[in-house]
């Protein structure tokens, strides 16, 4: 009797811990899954709105601005993409975005290839400045960048902005693939080494591609400053036909205070956004596959 | 097929010596087996031979050749990694050509190549496969496979079978042992398992601490060590050692351990002689201790009384945990003995096997 008391007592004591246990992890969690939650909410809202409005005629708008539009006024992408010029910029973003984004990556990868795997002097150094490149803020360098890139003839040029990008982007993009090629098991290069590889088929063979999952998470955040970096372009950019999306985007929304065309705006908020919404569906998979894994045990 | 020779090798790395004046011979076809506890500096000594790390002092030879500065892919080795170190984006045909295609042989031939290695390991049907859809004895397969298709002068196997479950090993050792067979050519082989050096090996070099401490063919490193830690290192159950001091009483030699005295063989005792009085250590592999109702015929027996602490029944044996005095030990003796637990018994030494090692070089006397 008294052995089935204490094992009843023994039970509910238990489950009084479990209980307690499971409050102390809600209570650790709530807050950030309630601010999570609210950011989450905002942020699909504002797509949302934002689409759903872009379809919508300026009248509608104003009229009924929290309905789904009823007809779809596909004249505003029209507009936006021709008459307020989105096209060119469109066109202007993806060439100079892409091209930076190709060169970073073929002149990162190597560097944090060799400063993860190779032991020489100054290696710590080197990856230290390269940190401590990630930390300097670019508006400071705006003045002498832009004695230097006119002394080359090559400011107020697309090449010249996306020289600029690239060296802006390196800092970053060699930290995050130093960690990467660092977490490659070493006995694949040694494995290549005796299968007969000399150091940059080693690189070029193996290593790289099981750093995929790294270059496309360094392309992915890459991607997305660059195609909505806004001040870098505004410095330096001054041909209108020049201009990338976010300096279009802002000449629209200077345009509306005169012309009222909030729909136009819309639109074109719309097409900045579409290109980093589809690569991040894409791409966010192989992002997270890990690819190394069942290489060594 | 080639020999392989390590010429006063050393190796350091900063202020540890990893290797120390390393001399080994292995002949062409041999089956080599280096071992000894982890952090001896055998993986290193495979390493050095390999071109994964660079030589210190000394010399690597293959086949006549000083190899110290050739790069790996022009020695003629191929390698089998722990990891087994698959390449995870390749398939399996892939991963064995690889070697192949980086010396640019012709496709036919690759192809010809590849496909009779997975014939060899029976890995025919995953050579479309991946390394991660592979299991782990799979993969090993793999790994032996993409060495064998290079058909190199020296085969390095660095403890390939650790990853595998008891049961995998026991026959992938088997099948290794076929393979060097088949293939004629040299195998260095590491590991730590004593089990393993016993069963391949054709002949053995125990390494402790960087340096060799004996290297021979199984059947002698077990009979006659060298020294303790060889000794003790190669059997299992591990030999028994007790200190103990020679003593002469009148023309008989006896083994003195403080708590029993045993008579040393005639044979024996003149070779001991000289170091009556001296402090030894005296060994004995539980093998030959025996229940003295069923010994082995002709063993010169002597008894020794000691209170079983623990028995341990493994089917074909029984291990027996003895206490003497000071002295705790342990007996494998027939399954037929009725020896219990807590038993005060009498046990016999087939003293024909005894060792017996200086206390102060730990060096086996002889």
């Amino acid at each position: 009797m008294d052995i089935d008391q204490d094992y009843t007592k023994n039970i509910q004591i238990s489950k009084k811990t479990l209980l307690i246990d499971k409050l102390k992890k809600w209570a650790r969690l709530t807050p950030s899954y309630f601010i999570l939650g609210i950011w989450s909410l905002f942020t699909a809202f504002t797509i949302l709105w934002v689409t759903a409005s872009s379809f919508k005629s300026n009248r509608q708008l104003f009229k009924e601005t929290w309905k789904i539009p009823t007809e779809l006024h596909f004249e505003n992408y029209v507009k936006a993409w021709t008459t307020v010029k989105m096209g060119t910029y469109f066109i202007n973003s993806t060439i100079v975005v892409l091209s930076a984004l190709v060169i970073v990556l073929f002149i990162s990868a190597p560097v944090a290839y060799i400063l993860s795997r190779v032991k020489f002097k100054g290696n710590n150094l080197i990856l230290t400045l390269f940190i401590a490149g990630i930390g300097i803020p670019v508006q400071l360098l705006y003045i002498p960048l832009f004695v230097i890139m006119t002394d080359l003839g090559i400011n107020n040029t697309m090449f010249g902005l996306g020289l600029l990008y690239v060296v802006v982007s390196i800092p970053f993009t060699v930290f995050i693939l130093t960690g990467f090629f660092g977490s490659i098991p070493k006995e694949l290069e040694e494995a290549g080494v005796i299968d007969g590889c000399s150091d940059f088929q080693v690189y070029w063979k193996i290593m790289f591609p099981l750093a995929t999952p790294g270059l496309i998470t360094a392309a992915i955040f890459n991607f997305i400053w660059l195609w909505n970096e806004y001040q870098i372009a505004l410095v330096f950019i001054n041909n209108p036909d020049l201009r990338t999306l976010p300096l279009g985007l802002y000449a629209l929304s200077n345009a509306m205070q005169y012309t009222g065309d909030w729909v136009g705006l819309m639109a074109g908020v719309v097409i900045i956004m579409v290109p980093t919404i589809l690569l991040y569906v894409i791409l966010s998979e192989k992002m997270i596959a890990g690819i190394t894994m069942g290489s060594v045990k | 097929m080639a020999s392989v020779t390590y010429e006063h090798v050393t190796k350091r790395f900063g202020d540890v010596v990893a290797v120390n004046d390393l001399n080994i011979q292995v002949a062409d076809k041999e089956f080599l087996v280096l071992v000894g506890p982890s952090g001896c500096g055998k993986t290193t000594a495979l390493r050095l031979l390999a071109g994964l790390e660079d030589i210190t002092d000394g010399k690597i030879l293959i086949e006549d050749k000083v190899v110290n500065d050739v790069a790996p892919k022009d020695r003629d080795i191929a390698m089998v990694f722990q990891s087994y170190a698959l390449y995870p984006h390749m398939s399996v045909y892939d991963n064995m050509a690889f070697g192949l295609k980086l010396r640019k042989y012709n496709k036919d031939e690759i192809k010809r190549r590849v496909e009779q290695a997975a014939n060899i390991l029976g890995i025919e049907s995953l050579l479309d496969r991946k390394p991660k859809q592979l299991s782990g004895g799979q993969r090993q397969r793999v790994a032996v496979g993409r060495a064998i298709v290079r058909e190199p002068k020296v085969f390095l196997l660095d403890e390939p079978l650790s990853n595998l479950d008891a049961k995998l090993r026991v026959q992938t050792r088997a099948e290794l042992t076929k393979l060097h067979q088949r293939l004629q050519a040299t195998f260095i082989y590491v590991t730590h398992d004593q089990v393993e050096a016993m069963t391949m090996a054709t002949r053995i070099a125990v390494v402790n601490q960087g340096v060799l401490q004996q290297i021979d063919t199984p059947q002698m490193l077990y009979d006659k060590p060298n020294n303790l830690f060889v000794a003790g290192f190669i059997g299992s159950p591990a030999m028994n050692f007790f200190d103990a001091h020679l003593r002469k009483d009148g023309n008989n030699l006896f083994v003195d351990t403080g708590t029993f005295s045993i008579k040393v063989p005639d044979e024996q005792a003149k070779i001991y002689m000289p170091h009556v009085n001296k402090a030894v250590i005296f060994g004995i592999r539980p093998e030959d201790i025996h229940d003295p109702k069923y010994e082995a015929p002709g063993i010169i027996a002597e008894l020794v009384e000691g209170k079983i602490e623990v028995t341990e029944l493994m089917g074909n044996e029984i291990f027996l945990y003895l206490k003497s005095g000071e002295h705790n030990y342990v007996a494998r003796v027939d399954p037929r003995t009725s020896f219990k637990m807590g038993d005060d018994v009498q046990v016999s030494f087939n003293m024909g096997n005894m060792h017996i090692f200086d206390k102060e070089t730990e060096q086996a006397i002889r």
